[in-house]
């Protein structure tokens, strides 16, 4: 009852092949509606992490974006060149989509010092999705994902498209998360910094993990704010000895907020964490740029929305 | 008279290039094989950096007509110079010139009041958008009268350090870098911005004023170095 003819015509093939495609290996066949070249390199689909969802429930719903080799796509900071994917969902009244929750991506760095946040083989952007009580056992939902994208490999090319599924309403549903979500929601950063020491001594940003022991490597893919990089991106944005110390210009006084994610590969594996801190005030500036006491900036946690989203 | 004021202007604009070229002046790149020795060169000379001179340089456009950005700035009546990185393939640079008319209309309206334009494709041989054909056809299909200058071995690119296509670069009269960065301030392919950064720094500078956003963050394909 609550499912649109007009879109269920629009996006036919992809609403009838979703249950069937939600656990397979493979992508689905390009989506008739699909728009320009890019998505002769990447193939989309839409699916819920159960069979069906109870009134008053929850889900998850992702949207998995399979690239062809040697392509890329790009997170939400895009980093010095390229386009973030953009995904805007189409629900009911009474369904509540959460922000999208994004992998941490991959750095690219090339040409003039310039580093790319980017996604390469696949990728599944993911968001929470809550129904009110107005839904009932026997009630069908769909949800469609329309998308931008640009692809890139020596060139770039522009991509549209979007992508529906339909979930049923029932008393009780079964789980159905299918592996691509499941790796891909592996690599959605913890909003939990506390494991992080994240101060600024003068315009540089300081990173370190408070038990270093095993920490081998650290990341920091910037995503706040857009307007202004980090200086070296290129060289100090990744390091090797548990400390990332990032430098930016001056404009960084001032801004209301630096947020990105910070990857901390160790024994155990790669982890990711997504920090927020506020930049020096040009009085603290003025004070002693190269103080990270008494200036030293609050930092503080990530709770409900990740910046740039 | 005019001969008086236009050495004057010349003058001054020298004592700002030679800042920021140091003991080279300028750059040239007038023919295929000066590449490896005029990179050199651009090694040697400063970077761009918004509110200091901006480096001089010499290219050549796809009909074989050699400018040189000082002579350019020293030419009667003109009040400021506007660089586009270009590659005609990027799907940006055919938001702003196919499905968007940006860089046309602007090009247009400052015309008139003294501003040159001019597109820079520093895109290597072989590579996207890039070599004479590719963008004397751009030109054509995409209906641009300003000249398309090719930097097919980046020199002024990496000089620039443009990143991207677009990356925009405005220069006052007196040869002082006064905007570098976005165009607009929309990333995404099917909205534009609505705040067009070129436009403000070029109406704040024709006013006489202080150009209010000096530097942005550009967005685009890669320059295909």
């Amino acid at each position: 009852m609550f499912v649109s003819v007009v879109r269920l015509m629009l996006v036919g093939i992809a609403v009838c092949c979703a249950p069937a495609l939600a656990g397979g290996p493979a992508a689905q066949a390009p989506d008739p509606g699909d728009q320009g070249i890019a998505m002769e390199h990447v193939k989309a689909e839409l699916a819920f992490d159960r069979t069906a969802m109870s009134p008053g429930g929850t889900a998850t719903v992702g949207i998995r974006f399979v690239i062809e080799d040697g392509w890329h796509l790009y997170w939400r900071n895009s980093g010095d060149s390229g386009m973030p994917i953009s995904v805007t969902f189409d629900a009911p009244k009474g369904v509540r989509i959460g922000a999208l929750q994004w992998p941490a991506p991959k750095r690219h760095v090339y040409g003039v010092g310039s580093v790319d946040y980017i996604y390469e083989h696949e990728v599944a952007l993911l968001a929470d999705v809550e129904i009110d009580d107005r839904f009932a056992t026997g009630d069908e939902i769909e949800i469609t994902a329309s998308f931008e994208l640009l692809a890139c490999k020596e060139a770039c090319v522009f991509g549209a498209g979007a992508r529906s599924s339909v979930i049923g309403i029932a008393e009780s549903g079964s789980m159905s998360v299918p592996d691509w979500m499941k790796k891909n929601r592996e690599r959605i950063p913890l909003r939990d910094q506390s494991s992080l020491r994240v101060r600024w001594d003068g315009t540089d940003l300081l990173i370190s993990v408070y038990e270093r022991e095993g920490a081998q490597r650290l990341s920091f893919f910037p995503s706040a704010p857009a307007a202004v990089r980090p200086s070296k991106p290129e060289i100090d944005g990744i390091s090797e000895t548990g400390l990332l110390r990032i430098a930016y210009s001056q404009q960084i006084i001032g801004a209301p907020l630096v947020a990105g994610v910070v990857e901390v590969v160790g024994p155990d594996g790669p982890s990711w964490i997504e920090i927020e801190t506020t930049p020096p005030t040009a009085d603290a500036d003025e004070g002693g740029a190269n103080e990270p006491t008494p200036h030293t900036p609050t930092t503080k946690q990530t709770i409900n929305n990740r910046s740039g989203d | 008279m005019a001969r008086m004021n236009r050495t004057g202007k010349i003058t001054s604009i020298a004592a700002s290039l030679a800042l920021a070229a140091g003991a080279a002046l300028t750059i040239g790149v007038t023919s295929a094989s000066a590449g490896p020795e005029h990179a050199h060169h651009a090694q040697e000379q400063a970077k761009a950096v918004v509110g200091h001179a901006a480096p001089d340089f010499t290219l050549t456009d796809i009909n074989g007509v050699e400018f040189t950005l000082s002579a350019v700035l020293a030419e009667e009546g003109v009040n400021a110079v506007v660089l586009e990185w270009f590659n005609p393939d990027c799907p940006f640079v055919k938001k702003h010139h196919v499905h968007n008319q940006t860089m046309k209309s602007l090009a247009s309206k400052f015309e008139e009041k003294g501003v040159r334009w001019f597109a820079i494709n520093s895109g290597a041989e072989g590579k996207q958008g890039a070599g004479i054909d590719r963008n004397k056809l751009a030109a054509t299909e995409y209906g641009i009268e300003y000249p398309i200058l090719l930097d097919s071995y980046g020199e002024v690119g990496h000089l620039y350090e443009a990143r991207t296509t677009p990356h925009m670069y405005v220069i006052d009269s007196e040869g002082v870098l006064a905007y570098a960065g976005a165009i607009d301030n929309n990333q995404m392919m099917r909205t534009l911005g609505d705040t067009n950064y070129v436009e403000d720094a070029l109406t704040a500078l024709l006013a006489g004023e202080a150009v209010e956003t000096t530097t942005s963050r550009s967005y685009g394909c890669g320059v295909k170095y």
